[in-house]
């Protein structure tokens, strides 16, 4: 076929076909482009059918991308690459993995150019999710948070937990039957929070769970962030530096169950505790609370026992005095009694010393007294002696004296004798033996007896 | 015990009750007061640790609304 020019003589010239096919040729006749060892980042990974669909990306430092190629992973070696895949890291090919892929290019007409993977190799990816594991890690360590939440104290009984975890996932379901049902029958409160727990939504969604259990900090004991259900899928939303600081510095224990038995992530390493699935979890609380029942039993034990053994000992103590009261008071008394025998024997040497002092005095004394008596005595004679003479003296004086009131006492008393007074004249008149002395009570006829000094005569009263 | 003592406040009791024993300073008259105070302890430890506290559990619940 020819085209004319404006000027008449046709180009020769091709089809598109044609030209795409030459293309195709092109492209598989050069070595560099068949069996080829590309390193690139994964974007829009899907599978359909059974062949895995994505677009190799390269983005340079400033996060523009400037490489970009189509790859396919045909069904015929998807099932390979994949189980390959999983086995060396435990992760699906996903999107955001950077690779190191096997295969070559070609270029169909109607498609265009592509990649045809035809083998991987897991170590690179490994390598690199080690590398930014590496990378999160090793910010929180300069910014100083690295060990921080694994220094929050977890109470000796968690009971109160703030369950962070997809609703309905069978990882949240196995954890729940796993505490409530423990065998001991200890009481939990595990309340969920619910959470995208894969994807890049990851982080902000289990980010803004734990920002309620701030907002509600009084009401928990601790946090337990949970995820998996033994299949292997996308964990590299948990490698994120945004989520892995806020768990670092989050004011409670973290405790987390997000992978499996050999799988790792960031949180794994900066969690306050880390097991390996969410049963693990549940395992680790029901543990946790059996210590601290056995602590507080052992403690209480030991109480019990010692004051056991206190009031036993105090007994036997009790019963040792009891016994040897008897005793001692026998060896006090012979003591006593032995100091009594003691003092009796010096009773009469105290006794005859103390009698002949007393005798020594006496002689003493008795020649003081017979040195002194004489002169005493004579004293006493000499005054004796003066006595006697006053007294004879005023003996004398007062008999004299006595007497001559005697004389005239006996002198007046014989001149007023009667016998004295009818010497002289007068008589005596008596009326009925009495005395009169007075003439008007004598009354004419009456009877009176006249005494004279010699004789009496006895008249009638005219 | 009405006080609002924490599963941890009442092992430190403890452990300070048998500190004192061990001590050799306690003297017989403390023991009783020691050994009733423990059987309390023990009581509201297995009270925490196996009976449900429903004032808890309804707060909690209340969260989630």
């Amino acid at each position: 076929m020819s085209a004319h020019s404006f000027f008449g003589q046709p180009q020769p010239a091709m089809t598109l076909s044609q030209f795409a096919t030459a293309i195709g040729n092109a492209v598989r006749m050069s070595p560099v482009l068949q069996g080829a060892w590309v390193v690139a980042e994964l974007s829009d990974v899907r599978v359909s059918g059974g062949h895995c669909y994505m677009e190799l990306i390269e983005k340079n430092q400033a996060g523009q991308t400037v490489a970009k190629l189509r790859a396919t992973i045909w069904q015929s070696r998807f099932s390979y690459i994949r189980q390959k895949f999983i086995a060396a890291t435990g992760r699906e090919i996903m999107t955001g993995m950077k690779v190191l892929l096997n295969g070559s290019a070609s270029h169909h007409t109607l498609y265009g150019l592509s990649f045809s993977v035809n083998d991987i190799d897991p170590s690179y990816t490994l390598g690199d999710m080690e590398r930014l594991r590496r990378e999160i890690l090793m910010r929180l360590h300069k910014e100083g948070v690295i060990g921080l939440n694994k220094t929050r104290v977890m109470p000796p009984a968690p009971q109160r937990i703030a369950v962070i975890s997809a609703e309905g996932a069978a990882g949240y379901g196995d954890f729940i039957n796993h505490l409530l049902g423990n065998q001991e029958e200890f009481a939990f409160y595990p309340v969920l929070i619910p959470a995208v727990m894969q994807g890049e939504k990851t982080s902000a969604s289990v980010r803004d769970a734990l920002d309620f259990v701030i907002r509600t900090i009084d009401m928990w004991d601790c946090v337990a962030i949970l995820r998996g259900g033994g299949a292997t899928t996308d964990l590299n939303g948990f490698d994120d530096y945004d989520l892995a600081r806020a768990v670092a510095t989050f004011p409670l224990p973290v405790v987390v169950g997000i992978g499996h038995e050999r799988d790792r992530t960031v949180l794994d390493e900066i969690a306050h505790t880390r097991m390996k699935t969410p049963t693990a979890v549940a395992g680790f609380f029901v543990d946790t609370l059996r210590a601290a029942y056995d602590k507080v039993r052992g403690l209480v034990d030991y109480v019990a026992r010692y004051s056991t053994d206190r009031l036993a000992g105090e007994a036997r103590r009790l019963a040792n005095c009891e016994g040897m009261i008897p005793a001692l008071a026998e060896a006090r008394l012979a003591g006593a009694r032995a100091l009594l025998e003691r003092e009796l024997t010096r009773i009469p040497v105290l006794v005859s010393a103390r009698i002949s002092r007393n005798i020594t005095s006496l002689d003493n004394y008795a020649s003081l007294l017979k040195a002194l008596a004489p002169r005493q005595c004579s004293r006493n004679a000499e005054r004796l002696s003066e006595l006697q003479n006053r007294f004879s003296v005023a003996a004398d004086g007062a008999l004299k004296r006595n007497a001559a009131r005697v004389d005239a006492l006996a002198g007046m008393v014989s001149v007023l004798s009667p016998d004295n007074t009818l010497r002289r004249g007068y008589s005596i008149t008596r009326v009925d033996g009495k005395a009169v002395t007075d003439a008007s009570i004598l009354s004419p006829g009456q009877r009176i007896v006249t005494c004279f000094r010699h004789g009496d005569i006895t008249s009638v009263v005219e | 015990m009405s006080e609002q003592l924490s599963y941890a406040s009442a092992i430190a009791e403890l452990e300070q009750i048998v500190a004192k024993m061990q001590s050799d300073n306690c003297d017989i008259d403390s023991l009783s007061g020691y050994t009733t105070r423990a059987m309390e302890l023990l009581k509201y430890c297995k009270q925490k640790l196996f009976t449900t506290d429903e004032e808890v559990k309804k707060c909690l619940e209340s969260l989630n609304s």
